[in-house]
């Protein structure tokens, strides 16, 4: 075939140029490292690139996601940990004052003591995150949550709200509990029912918290004491439970009988003491009642001034053994919130795990894809060089010959 | 024999060669001319001159230079050059766009990205005014991000409607010296009765410079005038008669360039039909890249304002109001209608989109002519409708076009329908404040503390604030109370006390028992169907607990609530608004996971996933160009050798050309030498 010298001289030119393209983007490859600079470089390895990025920062949202809710979470389980300390001191002070030798001052002492830890107890269920949000106020969680009322009782101004965070795809958990939950749902007696002396009981009667024989229906009833003297000059004591509509279930005249199991529609308690004459108990079904209020009826009997010193110490007695299984029953809805929240700290820590290493991998695939191959590019710089110098110098050559030469 | 004839011989020898080493030289001054044709001479023999001993030989004369040529080779190089620059001037636009997509900074991920974990933050603590200041700014962000791209699209279609004017302009001036050559050529033609190369050669190469601005096809006429085609057979040069281009503003759309014909008897649109060149590719960019690119950018911003604003109305804000829609309205999506400027009836038409997760990237145009509407898809040009009358509404590819007004259509109205098109552009957040966040949910739930068992109520789901319920603001209308009147069943309650009365399952609350289970005994015959009776007592199975809401049978407030557990008779549980529950994070928690929800593509991708498809689409086209591009070049590189190999000059040759006509001149002139002595001796013998 002819060669037109233009031509040549062209193609030779061309041949060049290009073999410069290819060698500026390898540099350019190795200057950053990159293998992929724009997404025409490798389209599908661009799509998935966006989409591991994306993965990438889906993942980083839930790593802070955990974080921010691990701090949540710690936060609670410090504060249930100062609730448990000031419910068990609670505990112990009631022990201590179920005592008749205990004096009327010694009593105001306790009720000092116990009025300050209901006012720390107070405190803690007020406590505010480090937005200063309120911990325990559900999602009103602008309005204090816990607040003492005009009759003495405790109200409470959130709701049963409960913030979750996602922590994984299709995994949330929830970063903190109601106050209602915590702190004021908690029912009171022994969980099913409530043991209740009169207060214008006279005698020296106190009745036991009881439990349930597995048949109590929740209904009402009331168990009533009558005495009789006897010609020996003993007294009998005897007793009759009724029940919500005056109907006897247990007859009148079963005698009683000091520590004794009394027993009737799946309720079993005990009476000590001597009941005087007309004393009853009132037994029904247990209610929600919020902590403070507990402790309040604890104060309240502590500070109780009757005339007759024996009449409030029975009360006192009453009011304490009721107080002893309320605290037990704070204590154990506070363990279960913190074994809640200790297992959602298990979870976040188990899911940050998965998280991390999930990124790990991520990260080794998205480098895989876009991070040069630095041997391979650095042995292609130097063929791309060495393909350069050879056409320059067959240029050389090649040109320098011409007939016009030799003529 | 005498000798002036061998003087006369030795002339045109000498003559000759001297004539065959001009040409030589001429082809050696043109070596390195573009489109130049090396010339060569042709020789022959004169006249000879007749005689009794025969005819005897009078010397060389010049035929004829001639132009050496391949019309078919040439034809090559001219397709081929159009579909090079075609190829590279689709390939010089679109990669344009694939930069501006995978800018890290400039493109739509990290922005949307940014935004979502503002909304994860929010979720976070949703009553921090930061936190929602930060949504609120990201929201900003990603809706300039937005308008950045869409401006950039637009940018580029200028750019583009720019260059498509000049390379028109140089068509029509290249049309105009190729008519003024054609006159020319005819002319040298006429007086020296010869073809005249370098003529030939200089309109050859305005073909060829025509060719890489666009397609055309040439014929030559047999008085050697040459006729341009262009289009689909619109005549651009006829001898000296030159026709014109133009572009022209779409009579749809003001910002859509067409480009028209002005031929004798009236202008016709020939975008359709114009390939190859410079134009071609920049047209084929603008239907194929940059409009379906837009418009998926448009699709994104529509799809996540509307799915966004969805979820957002259905929450609640920090001042206890029912969200507002975050982003712009679903009226300011609607799809655009592009009227013809030249319609003739009185028809308007609107459209809304009705379904984001059916939306497609291309326009559609509804066009009435001969008594039928027909509704295309312009992306591939695919009927999707055809109807005799025009319908109240029309559905399709997640649109609706409504027939708002008009009672005349005339043949050939047409409208071009763009659903997503300002998607990008229109794409705002509208929430200012950042009170107006709704990261709450709407609805609260609880159960009384007195009550005796250990049932537990649900959160809310809200799923319709548009219902009634919703409507009294800050307050549920209206509020319900759930009231247990035994273990086992309970009643709706609303604010006033009064039971709802719900429709009593008409199948028994228990199955029939089976003949088999029951031993062999009669099957007990089904329950006769009755009218629906009411009841205000509702069943409730404490194992598995109860959808309160809707209720059993199916009256639905717009939220759904669960009980479960075991109740006791007296329990109550309220529903109601859930007013100053500004730490709620339930609606914030939706908004975010909406970031990883397929809603798009008949629910098969979420936002980022159409975006990446987006960017790898693009970035294989501009592969595909890139690969297409080099394979091209290397064609029109073979083709351009071909003409080479046969037109082109080759500067050795010439020289080997010119020592032989040098030698040829130098034996001439030897020749003229003898010829000389010849007659001297003759002078000589008679002295």
């Amino acid at each position: 075939m002819r060669i037109s010298s233009h031509q040549a001289q062209q193609t030779a030119i061309n041949a060049m140029l290009e073999q410069q393209e290819k060698l500026s983007k390898v540099q350019e490859q190795v200057a950053t490292g990159r293998r992929i600079a724009k997404p025409s470089d490798d389209p599908i390895a661009a799509a998935k690139i966006v989409n591991l990025r994306d993965v990438l920062d889906t993942v980083q949202q839930y790593q802070d996601n955990i974080n921010a809710g691990r701090a949540r979470l710690e936060l609670e389980e410090g504060v249930l940990q100062n609730v448990t300390d000031i419910l068990q001191r609670v505990r112990e002070l009631a022990v201590m004052s179920n005592n008749d030798s205990q004096t009327n001052e010694n009593r105001e002492f306790i009720a000092q003591e116990v009025s300050q830890l209901q006012q720390a107890l107070l405190g803690l269920a007020n406590s505010t995150d480090i937005n200063g949000e309120y911990m325990f106020a559900g999602s009103k969680s602008k309005f204090t949550p816990f607040t003492r009322n005009e009759t003495n009782g405790f109200d409470y101004d959130g709701d049963d709200g409960q913030r979750q965070i996602i922590i994984g795809p299709n995994r949330t958990i929830p970063t903190g509990d109601p106050g209602s939950r915590v702190f004021r749902n908690i029912k009171d007696g022994n969980g099913d029912f409530v043991t209740l002396d009169d207060p214008g009981n006279r005698g020296s009667g106190v009745i036991d918290p009881g439990s349930t024989t597995g048949e109590y229906k929740g209904g009402t009833y009331a168990i009533i004491f009558e005495t009789r003297e006897l010609p020996d000059k003993e007294q009998e004591i005897t007793y009759k439970v009724i029940d919500g509509e005056g109907k006897e279930i247990v007859p009148a005249g079963t005698p009683y009988q000091e520590g004794a199991a009394i027993r009737f529609a799946g309720v079993q308690t005990k009476v000590e003491g001597e009941p005087a004459d007309g004393d009853f108990f009132v037994i029904r079904p247990s209610m929600n009642q919020d902590m403070f209020t507990t402790i309040q009826r604890f104060i309240d009997a502590l500070r109780n001034e009757n005339d007759s010193q024996a009449e409030a110490n029975t009360a006192l007695h009453n009011e304490i053994n009721r107080t002893l299984v309320g605290m037990d029953n704070a204590l154990g809805r506070i363990l279960d919130v913190r074994a809640d929240v200790g297992a959602r700290l298990n979870a976040i820590d188990g899911q940050q795990e998965i998280n991390e290493s999930q990124q790990l991998q991520i990260r080794e695939i998205l480098s895989e894809v876009e991070d040069l191959d630095y041997a391979k590019a650095v042995s292609d710089l130097n063929l791309k060089l060495t393909g350069l110098e050879a056409s320059q110098k067959a240029y050389t050559r090649v040109q320098g010959i011409s007939l016009f030469n030799h003529i | 024999m005498a000798s002036g004839d061998l003087l006369g011989v030795s002339v045109s020898g000498a003559l000759a060669s001297q004539r065959a080493l001009a040409t030589t030289g001429h082809n050696i001054a043109n070596a390195n001319t573009e489109g130049y044709s090396r010339q060569r001479v042709d020789l022959g023999t004169r006249t000879p001159q007749l005689a009794g001993n025969g005819a005897i030989g009078t010397g060389v004369t010049v035929n004829n230079v001639e132009r050496v040529y391949d019309d078919f080779v040439a034809g090559e190089v001219r397709t081929n050059t159009s579909t090079d620059s075609s190829l590279r001037a689709n390939y010089e636009y679109t990669s344009q766009v694939d930069n501006l997509l995978s800018d890290p900074n400039a493109g739509l991920a990290p922005a949307l990205q940014s935004f979502f974990s503002a909304v994860n933050g929010v979720s976070e603590d949703p009553s921090s005014t930061s936190a929602r200041q930060v949504m609120l700014s990201e929201a900003q962000s990603l809706s300039d991000r937005f308008q950045y791209m869409h401006d950039r699209f637009d940018t580029l279609r200028e750019g583009a409607t720019a260059e498509m004017k000049s390379v028109v302009t140089d068509i029509n001036d290249l049309a105009k010296s190729i008519g003024k050559i054609n006159d020319t050529i005819i002319n040298a033609q006429e007086m020296s009765g010869q073809p005249p190369s370098d003529l030939l050669d200089q309109r050859d190469r305005m073909v060829q410079k025509l060719s890489e601005l666009v397609s055309v096809r040439v014929s030559e006429q047999d008085d050697g005038r040459l006729n341009v085609f262009i289009g689909n057979g619109q005549t651009l040069v006829v001898g000296s008669e030159v026709s014109e281009m133009a572009i022209e503003k779409s009579r749809f759309d003001p910002n859509h360039a067409e480009i028209v014909f002005k031929g004798n008897a009236s202008d016709s649109v020939i975008t359709k039909f114009i390939s190859g060149g410079r134009l071609g590719g920049i047209l084929e960019f603008r239907n194929g890249v940059l409009d379906p690119a837009q418009n998926e950018l448009g699709r994104i911003a529509v799809g996540i304002a509307k799915t966004f604003n969805e979820q957002h109305r259905l929450g609640m804000d920090l001042e206890s109001k029912l969200g507002d829609n975050f982003f712009t309205r679903a009226e300011d999506l609607a799809p655009n209608i592009l009227p013809n400027g030249r319609n003739q009836g009185d028809y308007k038409i609107s459209a809304d989109i009705t379904d984001i997760d059916k939306l497609t990237t291309s326009d559609y145009e509804l066009s009435y002519r001969d008594g039928k509407y027909r509704l295309v898809r312009m992306l591939d040009d695919k009927l999707l409708g055809e109807y005799d009358k025009m319908p109240g509404h029309i559905e399709s590819e997640g649109f609706r076009i409504n027939l708002e007004e008009g009672s005349r259509i005339a043949n050939g109205d047409s409208f071009v329908i763009r659903p997503t098109r300002r998607g990008g552009e229109v794409f705002a957040p509208l929430v200012k404040n950042t009170k107006y966040i709704a990261a709450a949910s709407p609805v609260r739930t609880e159960a009384l503390v007195s009550n005796q068992g250990n049932a537990e109520i649900s959160a809310a789901i809200v799923d319709d604030t548009s219902h009634a319920a919703f409507s009294q603001g800050n307050k549920l209308n209206p509020p319900f109370a759930i009231r247990f009147v035994d273990d086992t069943h309970y009643e709706i309650l609303d604010n006033s006390g009064n039971a709802i009365p719900i429709q009593k399952s008409a199948r028994p609350a228990q199955p029939a028992i089976s003949a088999s289970e029951k031993g062999g005994g009669p099957a007990t015959p089904a329950e006769p169907a009755q009218p629906p009776e009411l009841t205000t007592r509702i069943p409730y199975d404490s194992e598995k607990g109860a959808n309160v809401f809707p209720t059993p049978d199916g009256q639905d407030y717009g939220f759904r609530v669960r009980i479960t557990g075991n109740p006791k008779a007296g329990d109550v549980f309220r529903i109601e608004f859930n007013k100053d529950g500004i730490g709620d994070n339930r609606n914030a928690l939706e908004l975010a996971r909406l970031q990883s929800k397929p809603v798009l593509d008949n629910g098969s991708s979420d936002y980022s996933e159409v975006y990446s498809q987006l960017v790898s689409r693009v970035g294989s086209k501009t592969h595909e160009l890139e690969i297409n591009r080099d394979a091209q070049k290397l064609l029109l590189d073979q083709a351009i050798e071909r003409k080479q190999a046969v037109s082109g000059v080759n500067l050795d040759e010439e020289a080997a050309k010119m020592v032989q006509y040098q030698n040829l001149y130098q034996a001439n002139a030897r020749v003229m030498a003898t010829a000389n002595k010849l007659l001297e001796e003759l002078i000589n013998a008679f002295r």
